[in-house]
């Protein structure tokens, strides 16, 4: 959801922008993109004056400011056991701790997630323009989900038999809010192939907000979703796994990881809203070849390129793994040059699991 | 019926049988399938793309000799095929028979 930012965005929303870019002939289409790519180092420039201006005093107006110190606003509610989301407010912003472990979970990793998104990405909140996060803990009777609806994060306490509390893992956390950075840039239809995606670009978020939580570099990370939701009579170090997908269980009262790390396994389905969970191991896998390939951290070079391809205007809600494969390539040739090492670790990453780009 | 998605998409089979049920459950159970209107959501089936990391029901019920199929999503599920749902998970014995579907 986008603003006036600029004069020329006055007259022409982000939106009509990405219909010419789209519909538009070619040179209506290049000038477009130059003008949304403009957007998007508006945002850039944001992050760096919020930087400089966290060194000194701030000289001169700044037609691209915004607030330097934009901070996260809380608010976690409680469904006491209901599948109610407007349940009591149990947290506000700047409350101490509550003293319910699944609240303050809550609201510390939403703290977590808005600083990652904002520090590494200049993005403030969910939508880039400092949407309140929304939290509801204790929803449902032995509730062993959490989900984003659209407005906010819903968490359970989990069955307890096979899955704990939702709130246990950073990156879960990460995942839900992720959904929702998602939904405000791209809106990648939630089935299939864009629903793969989709759901990889939420364990990408959650695992880089872990990541740089921990100050792990991509050797270091353990590149697992959601180690701490099983219960201990459960034989698995995760749910997900990034690094090796179809690995992070196999238990006989859950069964096997189903997730494929290649194309060649790729799942046909109707369940899982046609395999969104399952086939997101793909560019899961891709994922961490990239950012391995790169070595350092990955929110710097590979989470950028993710990122920025995300937010690309040719991304489309029915896109699918060739072309955000292909946008990610193109990203990485405008940040670091087209013969750089960032674009061949792109490709290798992509072909390592049968996404050969040419 | 099987559940699927949700954060963690684990797969859930059950597998309910009215006629193995003593006579009273069989009936309430019967009575609330009978105040589905399975042939519309049958017909509205599957569903595609409904509720970010939702729980996904995929169910075949034989009513009459007829078979239905249903998807539905967790986010938008009426109270009665609620009730069902709940019936089947906690009454329900784990098949591993996944309802065939019609391409």
């Amino acid at each position: 959801m986008h603003r006036c930012r600029d004069p020329l965005h006055c007259l022409l929303t982000p939106a009509i922008l990405e219909n010419i870019a789209r519909k538009g002939d070619e040179s209506q289409r290049d000038w477009a993109v130059r003008a949304l790519n403009r957007d998007q180092s508006i945002r850039m420039a944001r992050v760096q004056n919020a930087k400089v201006r966290g060194r000194g005093p701030r000289e001169g107006a700044d037609a691209l400011a915004v607030e330097p110190t934009a901070k996260p606003n809380r608010i976690i509610r409680s469904a006491e056991g209901s599948e109610s989301v407007r349940g009591k407010i149990v947290r506000r912003e700047g409350d101490p701790p509550s003293g319910d472990t699944a609240t303050d979970e809550a609201y510390d990793g939403f703290g977590d997630t808005f600083n990652f998104f904002l520090e590494t990405y200049g993005r403030n909140s969910i939508d880039d323009e400092g949407m309140p996060l929304r939290g509801v803990v204790h929803f449902g009777a032995q509730y062993p989900n959490a989900f984003w609806d659209g407005k906010r994060m819903v968490f359970g306490d989990g069955d307890g038999q096979v899955l704990g509390r939702m709130t246990a893992s950073l990156d879960v956390i990460g995942h839900e809010l992720g959904h929702g950075v998602t939904e405000d840039e791209a809106a990648l239809e939630y089935f299939g192939q864009s629903g793969a995606l989709n759901e990889s670009m939420s364990d990408v978020s959650g695992s880089l907000v872990k990541q740089r939580k921990l100050n792990q570099t991509s050797e270091q990370a353990d590149w697992l979703i959601g180690s701490e939701v099983w219960t201990p009579d459960i034989a698995g170090d995760a749910l997900r796994s990034m690094k090796a997908p179809g690995e992070a269980y196999d238990d006989p009262l859950v069964g096997r990881d189903p997730q494929p790390g290649h194309m060649r396994d790729y799942v046909d389905t109707v369940e899982d809203n046609g395999g969104v969970h399952i086939n997101s191991g793909i560019p899961n896998h891709a994922f961490y070849f990239v950012a391995t390939g790169l070595g350092g951290y990955a929110w710097e070079r590979a989470g950028r390129v993710w990122y920025e391809a995300l937010r690309h205007p040719t991304l489309k809600p029915t896109s699918g793994f060739w072309r955000f494969a292909g946008l990610t390539r193109r990203v990485a040739g405008r940040l670091y040059g087209r013969d750089s090492g960032e674009v061949k670790a792109v490709q290798a990453g992509w072909e390592a699991v049968g996404l050969q780009l040419r | 019926m099987v559940r699927s998605g949700g954060f963690a998409n684990l797969r859930v089979p059950a597998h309910l049988d009215t006629s193995d049920l003593p006579p009273e459950e069989a009936q309430e159970i019967e009575a609330l399938v009978g105040r589905i209107d399975l042939e519309d959501l049958a017909e509205r089936s599957p569903l595609r793309g409904r509720g970010v990391d939702r729980f996904q029901y995929d169910l075949t019920v034989v009513r009459d000799g007829e078979e239905h199929h249903v998807t539905a999503s967790e986010n938008e599920i009426s109270p009665d095929l609620r009730a069902l749902i709940d019936k089947v998970l906690t009454h329900g014995s784990p098949s591993g028979r996944s309802p065939t579907r019609p391409e």
